[in-house]
């Protein structure tokens, strides 16, 4: 799924993911239709890129995106593994852990 | 670096013909800022002698990285409103990715998941030294962003060389600065110190570059190191992009004493570094 500039955005293409502003707020929700009032009201909010899915690309499911929030957080321990002998190391990876469970959660993303 | 380093160096840089450039535009910047009378119409009229570094700097600008709430519709209201040293910076910031974009030769390389991951170090060190106290925030962002650039020359100029590290890294699924230290004898952030001191920036910036997988041997730019050092574990923590191998480096005990952070704060700060990372985004525009 292309991360495009808003510029780059055709009607036609969907929203991969929900967007959200700083505070977590839904301003558009996942799986929306690409349209000119869309990039205009998200351009207001200051926001430059959007994840996209390309026309006639199929929605991931919500088993397929736990599947990927499973995948990050398999590839999240793999990277610490050699690290967790260190505590600041260790808090950090429970931490960064947490925060992706949060992302895939709908939290943030 | 020690002379033992400078020497492999110079035995690796040799074998480079035709080394990036950036612009001359940026030591023009440079000899005006140095006289204290220079106006910030001087520099904006530099700048705009520039088309396509005029549109990228106003592009940047209105960004949600900045988040003015008006349009800014001129390099002059960009200087009054962010200064001149943020406006140098992104001028630089953008003419690296010009002299920086060209595709690399060893093939195994992905460039986008490299500068999302550089990008990501950039923005993860610019919350870091905001947290610090530090102001000029765009040397850090510009040193994050830089730190592994010793990366693209090997990709560039040293291909075959690079493909060995490649493989030593999937082979041994070791750290990229490991493979390269046992495979090359110098390391990116060796090369990557060397031409940003060709390239004439500033000695902490050019510090914080070389050591950033080893901050201790920064001497005076410790803290800028530092910074830089825990911005790549921070943007590795958060999953941003790839600087081409799976380990996350262990956070020296020389940076984590210089940084001062508790550990306590990491749920916030990983918070703001993914917030900051994805308005930095930006700069990705440059580099397709």
């Amino acid at each position: 799924m292309p991360l495009l500039p808003l510029d780059k955005l055709q009607a036609g293409m969907r929203t991969a993911a929900p967007v959200l502003d700083a505070a977590g707020t839904l301003l558009v929700k996942q799986g929306a239709e690409v349209t000119a009032e869309l990039v205009e009201r998200l351009r207001n909010r200051k926001i430059t890129f959007l994840d996209v899915l390309e026309p006639g690309a199929s929605m991931p499911s919500a088993a397929d995106q736990a599947g990927e929030g499973r995948g990050s957080e398999a590839a999240l321990a793999h990277a610490f593994e050699k690290a967790s002998g260190n505590e600041v190391m260790r808090a950090l990876y429970e931490c960064a852990v947490a925060h992706l469970k949060a992302r895939h959660g709908g939290i943030a993303r | 670096m020690t002379i033992e380093t400078t020497d492999r160096v110079r035995r690796v840089v040799d074998r480079i013909a035709g080394l990036p450039t950036l612009p001359a535009i940026l030591s023009s910047i440079n000899r005006l800022m140095v006289n204290p009378r220079t106006s910030a119409k001087e520099v904006a009229q530099l700048i705009s002698s520039d088309p396509s570094i005029t549109s990228k700097v106003l592009r940047v600008v209105n960004s949600s990285f900045y988040g003015f709430p008006n349009r800014i519709s001129t390099v002059t209201h960009a200087i009054v409103i962010l200064g001149f040293n943020t406006v140098k910076s992104i001028v630089l910031s953008t003419s690296i990715f010009d002299a920086l974009k060209k595709s690399g030769k060893s093939g195994a390389f992905d460039r986008l998941a490299f500068w999302r991951h550089s990008i990501g170090v950039g923005a993860c060190s610019r919350v870091l030294a905001k947290r610090l106290g530090f102001t000029a925030l765009e040397e850090f962002f510009i040193a994050g962003l830089l730190h592994d650039v010793g990366k693209i020359i090997m990709d560039t100029y040293l291909p075959e060389d690079f493909h060995a590290v490649l493989k030593r890294v999937q082979d041994q699924d070791c750290l990229m600065v490991e493979a390269e230290q046992s495979t090359l004898g110098v390391t990116h952030a060796d090369l990557g110190g060397w031409l940003l001191g060709r390239w004439n920036l500033s000695a902490g910036l050019v510090e914080s570059v070389t050591h950033h997988h080893n901050p201790a041997l920064a001497g005076e730019s410790l803290r800028a190191a530092a910074i830089v050092h825990f911005g790549d574990i921070l943007a590795r923590a958060l999953l941003i992009g790839s600087g081409g191998d799976r380990r996350i480096p262990i956070v020296s005990d020389a940076a984590w004493g210089a940084l001062g952070i508790k550990s306590e704060a990491f749920p916030g700060i990983l918070t703001e570094c993914q917030e900051e990372s994805e308005r930095a985004m930006i700069f990705l525009e440059f580099v397709k």
